[in-house]
Protein backbone atom coordinates (compact mmCIF):
# COMPACT_ATOMS: atom_id res chain seq x y z
CA UNK A 1 0.00 0.00 0.00
CA UNK A 2 1.34 3.35 -0.37
CA UNK A 3 -0.03 6.61 -0.76
CA UNK A 4 -2.09 7.23 -4.09
CA UNK A 5 -3.12 3.55 -2.98
CA UNK A 6 -4.13 5.00 0.05
CA UNK A 7 -6.49 7.61 -0.93
CA UNK A 8 -8.30 5.34 -3.68
CA UNK A 9 -9.21 2.84 -1.26
CA UNK A 10 -10.54 5.81 1.10
CA UNK A 11 -12.39 7.17 -1.91
CA UNK A 12 -14.06 3.97 -2.56
CA UNK A 13 -14.76 2.74 1.09
CA UNK A 14 -12.38 -0.55 1.17
CA UNK A 15 -10.39 -0.51 3.72
CA UNK A 16 -6.31 -1.48 3.34
CA UNK A 17 -5.91 -4.82 3.16
CA UNK A 18 -3.32 -4.85 5.62
CA UNK A 19 -1.20 -2.52 7.96
CA UNK A 20 2.28 -1.18 6.55
CA UNK A 21 2.83 -0.09 9.83
CA UNK A 22 3.16 -0.47 13.57
CA UNK A 23 0.15 -0.33 15.60
CA UNK A 24 1.80 0.32 18.52
CA UNK A 25 3.90 3.38 17.39
CA UNK A 26 3.31 3.91 14.05
CA UNK A 27 6.52 3.84 12.80
CA UNK A 28 7.08 1.77 8.84
CA UNK A 29 7.61 -1.58 8.96
CA UNK A 30 9.34 -4.23 6.61
CA UNK A 31 8.18 -7.64 5.65
CA UNK A 32 9.74 -9.74 8.06
CA UNK A 33 7.66 -7.79 10.93
CA UNK A 34 7.01 -8.93 14.28
CA UNK A 35 3.45 -9.34 15.82
CA UNK A 36 1.69 -9.20 19.33
CA UNK A 37 -0.99 -11.54 20.36
CA UNK A 38 -3.82 -10.20 22.65
CA UNK A 39 -5.75 -13.21 24.15
CA UNK A 40 -8.10 -11.76 25.31
CA UNK A 41 -9.33 -9.86 22.59
CA UNK A 42 -8.49 -12.50 19.79
CA UNK A 43 -6.51 -9.92 18.26
CA UNK A 44 -3.00 -9.52 16.70
CA UNK A 45 -1.39 -6.46 16.08
CA UNK A 46 1.67 -5.96 13.45
CA UNK A 47 4.74 -4.71 15.70
CA UNK A 48 8.20 -2.83 15.35
CA UNK A 49 10.85 -4.97 16.58
CA UNK A 50 11.40 -2.16 19.35
CA UNK A 51 7.25 -2.44 20.52
CA UNK A 52 7.24 -6.03 19.98
CA UNK A 53 9.86 -6.33 23.23
CA UNK A 54 8.88 -3.52 25.11
CA UNK A 55 5.19 -4.17 24.85
CA UNK A 56 5.82 -8.34 25.63
CA UNK A 57 7.97 -7.51 28.65
CA UNK A 58 6.29 -5.14 30.48
CA UNK A 59 2.89 -5.79 32.17
CA UNK A 60 0.46 -5.01 29.44
CA UNK A 61 -2.18 -8.01 27.90
CA UNK A 62 0.00 -8.07 24.87
CA UNK A 63 2.32 -11.43 24.07
CA UNK A 64 4.99 -11.88 21.91
CA UNK A 65 4.03 -14.48 19.09
CA UNK A 66 7.07 -16.65 17.96
CA UNK A 67 6.54 -17.71 15.01
CA UNK A 68 6.24 -21.59 14.46
CA UNK A 69 4.95 -24.43 12.33
CA UNK A 70 5.24 -27.82 13.71
CA UNK A 71 4.24 -30.92 11.85
CA UNK A 72 2.59 -33.24 14.56
CA UNK A 73 3.47 -36.71 12.71
CA UNK A 74 1.95 -38.67 15.47
CA UNK A 75 -1.38 -36.55 16.08
CA UNK A 76 -4.15 -38.96 16.31
CA UNK A 77 -7.36 -37.54 15.30
CA UNK A 78 -9.99 -40.46 13.71
CA UNK A 79 -12.21 -39.70 11.28
CA UNK A 80 -15.06 -40.78 13.88
CA UNK A 81 -13.87 -37.63 15.81
CA UNK A 82 -13.44 -35.36 12.92
CA UNK A 83 -17.29 -36.70 11.77
CA UNK A 84 -17.87 -35.70 15.40
CA UNK A 85 -16.72 -32.13 14.96
CA UNK A 86 -19.43 -31.86 12.70
CA UNK A 87 -17.20 -29.24 10.54
CA UNK A 88 -18.66 -28.99 7.04
CA UNK A 89 -15.27 -28.67 5.05
CA UNK A 90 -12.20 -30.43 5.85
CA UNK A 91 -10.14 -27.46 6.66
CA UNK A 92 -10.17 -25.81 10.28
CA UNK A 93 -7.73 -24.39 13.20
CA UNK A 94 -8.68 -24.85 16.58
CA UNK A 95 -8.05 -22.13 19.73
CA UNK A 96 -8.56 -21.94 22.94
CA UNK A 97 -10.41 -19.26 24.22
CA UNK A 98 -11.51 -18.12 27.40
CA UNK A 99 -15.29 -19.41 26.67
CA UNK A 100 -13.60 -23.24 25.25
CA UNK A 101 -12.05 -24.19 22.43
CA UNK A 102 -13.15 -23.15 19.24
CA UNK A 103 -12.95 -24.39 15.74
CA UNK A 104 -12.42 -21.79 12.46
CA UNK A 105 -13.07 -23.05 9.37
CA UNK A 106 -13.73 -20.86 5.63
CA UNK A 107 -17.40 -20.92 4.67
CA UNK A 108 -19.30 -18.58 2.06
CA UNK A 109 -19.37 -15.86 4.93
CA UNK A 110 -15.81 -15.77 5.64
CA UNK A 111 -14.27 -17.77 8.38
CA UNK A 112 -17.27 -19.25 10.73
CA UNK A 113 -16.36 -20.32 14.14
CA UNK A 114 -18.34 -23.29 16.10
CA UNK A 115 -17.45 -24.26 19.76
CA UNK A 116 -15.94 -28.25 20.28
CA UNK A 117 -17.98 -30.10 22.64
CA UNK A 118 -15.45 -29.77 25.79
CA UNK A 119 -15.36 -33.72 26.45
CA UNK A 120 -14.71 -34.50 22.48
CA UNK A 121 -11.90 -31.53 22.56
CA UNK A 122 -10.41 -33.28 26.27
CA UNK A 123 -10.52 -36.37 24.60
CA UNK A 124 -8.68 -35.31 21.66
CA UNK A 125 -5.79 -33.36 23.36
CA UNK A 126 -5.36 -35.97 26.21
CA UNK A 127 -4.61 -38.17 23.67
CA UNK A 128 -2.12 -36.61 21.92
CA UNK A 129 -0.96 -34.57 25.18
CA UNK A 130 -2.06 -31.35 23.30
CA UNK A 131 -1.53 -28.40 25.26
CA UNK A 132 -2.52 -25.03 23.72
CA UNK A 133 -2.16 -21.88 24.95
CA UNK A 134 -4.61 -19.52 24.81
CA UNK A 135 -4.67 -16.88 21.76
CA UNK A 136 -1.04 -17.87 21.13
CA UNK A 137 -1.06 -21.48 19.76
CA UNK A 138 -3.80 -23.29 17.28
CA UNK A 139 -3.83 -26.69 16.38
CA UNK A 140 -4.35 -26.84 12.22
CA UNK A 141 -6.16 -30.12 10.80
CA UNK A 142 -5.82 -30.03 7.01
CA UNK A 143 -7.75 -32.79 5.59
CA UNK A 144 -8.94 -31.60 1.69
CA UNK A 145 -7.92 -34.16 -0.66
CA UNK A 146 -5.32 -36.18 0.76
CA UNK A 147 -4.08 -38.20 4.15
CA UNK A 148 -5.18 -35.70 7.20
CA UNK A 149 -2.37 -33.73 8.53
CA UNK A 150 -1.54 -31.76 12.06
CA UNK A 151 0.21 -28.69 12.78
CA UNK A 152 0.81 -27.08 15.99
CA UNK A 153 0.93 -23.29 14.64
CA UNK A 154 1.68 -19.85 16.01
CA UNK A 155 -1.93 -17.78 15.68
CA UNK A 156 -0.01 -14.98 13.14
CA UNK A 157 -0.18 -18.40 10.83
CA UNK A 158 -4.05 -18.74 11.58
CA UNK A 159 -4.55 -14.72 10.47
CA UNK A 160 -2.29 -15.60 7.17
CA UNK A 161 -4.43 -18.77 6.54
CA UNK A 162 -7.48 -16.76 7.64
CA UNK A 163 -6.65 -14.17 5.16
CA UNK A 164 -5.64 -16.13 2.08
CA UNK A 165 -8.91 -17.99 2.63
CA UNK A 166 -11.44 -14.57 2.86
CA UNK A 167 -9.63 -13.55 -0.45
CA UNK A 168 -10.06 -16.90 -2.52
CA UNK A 169 -12.89 -18.93 -0.71
CA UNK A 170 -16.12 -19.12 -2.55
CA UNK A 171 -19.04 -20.94 -1.86
CA UNK A 172 -19.69 -23.78 0.08
CA UNK A 173 -16.35 -25.80 -1.32
CA UNK A 174 -13.92 -23.06 -1.86
CA UNK A 175 -13.18 -23.44 -5.57
CA UNK A 176 -9.96 -24.30 -7.61
CA UNK A 177 -7.93 -20.85 -6.58
CA UNK A 178 -9.18 -21.72 -2.86
CA UNK A 179 -7.73 -25.04 -3.36
CA UNK A 180 -4.39 -24.38 -5.02
CA UNK A 181 -3.91 -21.50 -2.61
CA UNK A 182 -4.72 -23.75 0.30
CA UNK A 183 -2.06 -26.41 -1.43
CA UNK A 184 0.53 -24.26 -1.25
CA UNK A 185 0.33 -22.43 1.88
CA UNK A 186 0.77 -25.92 3.16
CA UNK A 187 3.33 -26.54 0.82
CA UNK A 188 4.96 -23.45 2.71
CA UNK A 189 4.90 -25.17 5.85
CA UNK A 190 5.77 -28.34 5.34
CA UNK A 191 8.86 -27.16 3.33
CA UNK A 192 10.03 -25.91 5.24
CA UNK A 193 10.93 -28.40 7.57
CA UNK A 194 13.61 -29.99 5.29
CA UNK A 195 15.14 -26.43 5.01
CA UNK B 1 3.39 9.93 -0.06
CA UNK B 2 3.02 8.23 3.47
CA UNK B 3 1.44 11.19 4.31
CA UNK B 4 -1.80 10.32 2.42
CA UNK B 5 -1.80 6.93 4.24
CA UNK B 6 -1.37 8.95 8.12
CA UNK B 7 -4.08 10.92 7.05
CA UNK B 8 -6.64 8.44 5.52
CA UNK B 9 -6.00 6.27 8.77
CA UNK B 10 -6.52 9.02 10.84
CA UNK B 11 -9.70 9.89 8.76
CA UNK B 12 -11.35 6.47 8.73
CA UNK B 13 -10.97 6.78 12.49
CA UNK B 14 -13.59 9.63 12.47
CA UNK B 15 -17.41 9.14 13.55
CA UNK B 16 -19.62 8.04 10.56
CA UNK B 17 -20.65 11.23 9.94
CA UNK B 18 -17.55 13.10 9.84
CA UNK B 19 -16.10 10.32 7.44
CA UNK B 20 -18.22 10.64 4.99
CA UNK B 21 -18.18 14.14 4.39
CA UNK B 22 -14.58 13.78 4.12
CA UNK B 23 -15.05 10.68 1.77
CA UNK B 24 -17.67 12.96 -0.39
CA UNK B 25 -15.35 15.88 -0.36
CA UNK B 26 -12.77 13.75 -1.67
CA UNK B 27 -14.60 11.57 -4.33
CA UNK B 28 -15.98 15.43 -5.63
CA UNK B 29 -12.33 16.81 -6.28
CA UNK B 30 -11.34 13.72 -7.52
CA UNK B 31 -14.00 13.29 -10.27
CA UNK B 32 -13.08 17.26 -11.16
CA UNK B 33 -9.68 16.27 -12.01
CA UNK B 34 -10.20 13.12 -13.42
CA UNK B 35 -12.15 15.15 -15.99
CA UNK B 36 -9.51 17.68 -16.26
CA UNK B 37 -7.18 15.20 -16.96
CA UNK B 38 -8.91 13.18 -19.38
CA UNK B 39 -9.26 16.19 -21.74
CA UNK B 40 -5.17 17.16 -21.16
CA UNK B 41 -4.83 13.32 -22.42
CA UNK B 42 -7.22 14.45 -25.47
CA UNK B 43 -5.56 17.85 -25.98
CA UNK B 44 -2.21 16.19 -25.70
CA UNK B 45 -2.34 13.32 -27.99
CA UNK B 46 0.12 10.36 -28.11
CA UNK B 47 3.20 11.94 -27.18
CA UNK B 48 1.66 13.56 -23.87
CA UNK B 49 0.22 9.86 -23.32
CA UNK B 50 3.93 8.18 -23.75
CA UNK B 51 5.66 11.14 -21.56
CA UNK B 52 3.32 10.78 -19.14
CA UNK B 53 3.64 6.86 -19.21
CA UNK B 54 7.26 7.64 -18.58
CA UNK B 55 6.88 9.91 -15.36
CA UNK B 56 6.86 7.93 -11.99
CA UNK B 57 4.30 10.90 -10.38
CA UNK B 58 2.23 11.25 -13.06
CA UNK B 59 1.94 7.58 -13.86
CA UNK B 60 0.52 7.39 -10.30
CA UNK B 61 -1.57 10.75 -10.65
CA UNK B 62 -3.53 8.99 -14.22
CA UNK B 63 -3.69 5.30 -11.75
CA UNK B 64 -5.65 7.20 -8.94
CA UNK B 65 -8.30 8.45 -11.63
CA UNK B 66 -8.17 4.84 -13.33
CA UNK B 67 -6.96 6.87 -16.42
CA UNK B 68 -3.35 4.90 -17.06
CA UNK B 69 -3.23 3.72 -20.65
CA UNK B 70 -1.43 0.44 -19.48
CA UNK B 71 -2.76 -2.22 -17.36
CA UNK B 72 -1.85 -2.90 -14.00
CA UNK B 73 -0.59 -5.97 -14.91
CA UNK B 74 2.06 -4.05 -17.78
CA UNK B 75 3.12 -1.75 -15.24
CA UNK B 76 3.52 -4.56 -12.67
CA UNK B 77 5.68 -6.64 -15.81
CA UNK B 78 7.61 -3.53 -16.59
CA UNK B 79 8.55 -2.77 -12.91
CA UNK B 80 9.67 -6.56 -11.75
CA UNK B 81 11.71 -5.75 -15.11
CA UNK B 82 13.46 -3.32 -13.64
CA UNK B 83 15.01 -5.21 -10.81
CA UNK B 84 15.20 -8.64 -11.90
CA UNK B 85 18.71 -7.92 -12.79
CA UNK B 86 19.69 -6.58 -9.60
CA UNK B 87 17.89 -9.82 -7.56
CA UNK B 88 19.67 -12.10 -10.01
CA UNK B 89 22.80 -10.58 -8.81
CA UNK B 90 21.64 -11.36 -5.07
CA UNK B 91 20.61 -14.67 -6.09
CA UNK B 92 17.28 -14.31 -6.21
CA UNK B 93 14.52 -14.49 -8.85
CA UNK B 94 11.18 -12.86 -9.23
CA UNK B 95 8.36 -13.76 -11.41
CA UNK B 96 4.56 -12.56 -11.76
CA UNK B 97 2.66 -15.46 -11.10
CA UNK B 98 -1.14 -13.49 -12.35
CA UNK B 99 -2.61 -9.90 -12.14
CA UNK B 100 -6.39 -11.19 -12.27
CA UNK B 101 -8.98 -8.93 -11.07
CA UNK B 102 -5.80 -6.47 -10.25
CA UNK B 103 -4.92 -8.73 -7.78
CA UNK B 104 -0.65 -8.78 -8.27
CA UNK B 105 0.98 -12.16 -7.28
CA UNK B 106 4.59 -12.38 -7.43
CA UNK B 107 6.99 -14.75 -6.23
CA UNK B 108 10.75 -14.17 -5.16
CA UNK B 109 12.74 -17.46 -4.74
CA UNK B 110 16.17 -17.69 -3.70
CA UNK B 111 18.71 -16.23 -1.49
CA UNK B 112 17.24 -12.97 0.35
CA UNK B 113 13.79 -13.74 -0.84
CA UNK B 114 12.25 -12.73 2.46
CA UNK B 115 14.31 -9.69 2.55
CA UNK B 116 13.13 -8.77 -1.09
CA UNK B 117 9.52 -8.91 -0.05
CA UNK B 118 8.92 -5.32 1.41
CA UNK B 119 10.78 -3.56 -1.62
CA UNK B 120 8.45 -5.69 -4.13
CA UNK B 121 5.72 -4.66 -2.20
CA UNK B 122 6.30 -1.00 -2.01
CA UNK B 123 7.38 -1.90 -5.66
CA UNK B 124 4.15 -2.77 -7.52
CA UNK B 125 2.37 -0.74 -4.99
CA UNK B 126 4.42 1.99 -6.60
CA UNK B 127 4.21 1.29 -10.13
CA UNK B 128 -0.06 -0.08 -10.01
CA UNK B 129 -1.85 1.90 -6.64
CA UNK B 130 -4.89 0.96 -8.72
CA UNK B 131 -4.03 -3.01 -7.74
CA UNK B 132 -6.41 -4.85 -5.86
CA UNK B 133 -3.86 -5.71 -3.53
CA UNK B 134 -0.10 -7.28 -3.62
CA UNK B 135 0.75 -10.44 -2.77
CA UNK B 136 4.26 -11.42 -2.34
CA UNK B 137 5.53 -14.40 -2.59
CA UNK B 138 8.91 -15.44 -0.66
CA UNK B 139 10.13 -19.08 -1.49
CA UNK B 140 13.36 -19.20 0.73
CA UNK B 141 13.48 -19.80 4.73
CA UNK B 142 10.35 -18.26 5.67
CA UNK B 143 9.40 -20.42 8.72
CA UNK B 144 11.56 -22.21 11.13
CA UNK B 145 9.72 -25.40 11.03
CA UNK B 146 10.83 -28.07 13.53
CA UNK B 147 9.36 -32.19 13.41
CA UNK B 148 7.97 -33.06 16.57
CA UNK B 149 9.81 -35.85 18.29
Amino acid sequence: MNGVAALRRFARETRPRSSERCELCGAPLGAGHEHLADPAEHALKCACAACAVLFADSRTRFVRVEPRALLLEDFVLTDAQWELLRLPVNLAFFMRTGRGVFAFYPSPAGTADAQVPAALWEAIARQNDLRLRPGLEALLVHRMGHAPEHYLVSVDHCYRLTGLLRRTWRGFSGGEEAYRRVARFFDELRGDAHA
Amino acid sequence: MSEFERLVTELESLPEDARESARALLEETLALHRQGLSRLLELGGAALREAAVRDALVSALLALHDLHPLSVEERARAALEQVRAELLASGASVELLSATNGLLRARVRGRGAEDARGMLTDLLWGAAPDAAGVEIEAIGPVLQLRVNP
